[in-house]
């Protein structure tokens, strides 16, 4: 039976990835733009930023087993990973590939179309991301884009870690839906 | 439709070999459970037999513990498990009580894709060459640990240190599994006669370095310490004894802090 991922949840999806390739297949492909233009606006360069996102969602296949869903929605689980991702790539001065390797994933050939198109990603993010809520835009920014913690917004926003959370979680599910209509 | 088409079908390649691996390791548990009980019956009837362990504290039969290579040998690209990024150059092995057998290469960084303004050189890649499982039985995922180039070292040249935690820290449901081992690596100058660790309590560790090959400029040292030592840092001596630097703090979980 085909499943139609478009109407699953993110959790409904990652459950099921642990059994169906699809599924994650549909993870990916629902958070490519957000987790590019993540990391194109971070290291200024298309190649680089495609193969922190293959690695990215390459660790978090990985992770999958050890996913349990808390207080944070999956896409800031993604989010994290992206994070650390690119804090053990700056470390090491090259782009990590362990997750790529482990999984015998080989590495991306890029064609001058792609990376026109992923360039074009960071700007589409940016325009959506002032196109929210004042509070979801604010509460995003700030753990998305300056990726400061949840209890260091929470006291800047005066207002609890759950709320922030909250805010982060609407304003990314909105991006999300925003960034799949502009595709 | 995907931005990267080619990363959707790898994902979906990886996920799917990867649910095959699984399927296959199930199989291999009840097989080798299966083959445990009729051994053990076997050991009954006979009346006797070795004390056997309790479980196998190595990761699991899908690595294969290969041994070290010659110092010197030249791992070249794209070749290796993992596969290396670039030539690899084997410049010290060894064992440690708990790691047990490991390899550390050198291998240059040009030629890779780098991050803007990363630094350039060589990259040190330390190898567990069969990692230990964590206490439940579960496989450390990472073997590996590595740094690249003159980052964080610039006040002590030719001497850098790195750490790599066995079995990789893990958080499970809030509390943080500290590693059995944290193996202290990196390079010395080649006038280093020892390579010492001190620590509160009057904790000192000294070794002597690995003499890498001559193509690489430098000795190397993989000194295995115990995490929560408080206030440990890292220096070389000379031959006389003298510190050859200012010395390196280490860091978390070796420190407290």
């Amino acid at each position: 039976m085909d499943t139609d991922w478009r109407t699953a949840s993110d959790d409904e999806v990652l459950r099921r990835a642990r059994r169906e390739p699809d599924a994650f297949a549909a993870f990916y492909s629902r958070h490519e733009r957000l987790v590019l233009g993540f990391f194109a606006g971070r290291v200024g360069d298309a190649e680089v930023a495609a193969d922190l996102a293959a690695e990215t969602f390459a660790a978090a296949l990985s992770a999958i087993p050890r996913f349990r869903r808390r207080r944070e929605p999956p896409v800031a689980w993604l989010l994290g990973i992206a994070r650390n991702i690119l804090a053990m790539s700056r470390r090491r001065g090259r782009v990590e590939a362990r997750a790529r390797r482990r999984l015998g994933m080989p590495q991306l050939a890029l064609t001058d179309e792609v990376l026109e198109r992923i360039e074009g990603v960071h700007g589409t993010a940016l325009e959506l991301l002032g196109g929210l809520p004042p509070r979801a835009r604010e509460a995003v920014k700030a753990r998305v884009v300056d990726e400061r913690d949840y209890p260091d917004i929470a006291r800047d926003l005066r207002c609890s870690e759950a709320v922030v959370r909250k805010r982060v979680s609407r304003g990314l599910k909105a991006l999300r839906n925003q960034m799949e209509e502009t595709k | 439709m995907s931005l990267i088409p080619d990363l959707e079908a790898q994902l979906r390649d990886a996920a799917a070999r990867r649910r095959e691996r699984a399927r296959r390791r199930a199989i291999g548990a009840l097989a080798t459970a299966a083959g445990a009980t009729v051994l053990v019956s076997a050991l009954l009837l006979m009346g006797g037999g070795d004390e056997r362990r309790a479980g196998d504290r190595r990761a699991g039969e899908e690595r294969r513990f290969e041994g070290p290579l010659p110092v010197g040998t030249v791992i070249p690209k794209g070749e290796g498990t993992p596969p290396r990024e670039s030539d690899s150059t084997v410049v010290a092995t060894g064992t440690t009580p708990f790691a047990g057998a490991w390899q550390l290469e050198a291998a240059p960084t040009f030629g890779e894709r780098s991050l803007p303004g990363a630094p350039r050189g060589r990259c040190l890649a330390l190898t567990v060459l069969d990692p230990p499982a964590y206490e439940d039985g579960t496989p450390d995922p990472s073997g590996g640990s590595g740094f690249c180039g003159a980052l964080g070292f610039r006040k002590t040249p030719g001497f850098s240190r790195a750490q790599k935690n066995v079995p990789t820290l893990r958080k499970l449901r809030g509390h943080l599994f500290l590693p059995k081992e944290v193996l202290v690596y990196g390079r010395v100058p080649e006038r280093a006669g020892k390579v010492a660790v001190t620590a509160d309590r009057g904790v000192r560790i000294e070794v002597e370095p690995h003499e890498g090959p001559k193509s690489i400029r430098g000795d190397f040292f993989v000194i295995p310490v115990k995490p929560r030592l408080g206030h440990a840092s890292i220096n070389w001596l000379d031959t006389d004894g003298t510190p050859g630097s200012r010395g390196i703090r280490l860091q978390p979980p070796v420190t407290n802090s």
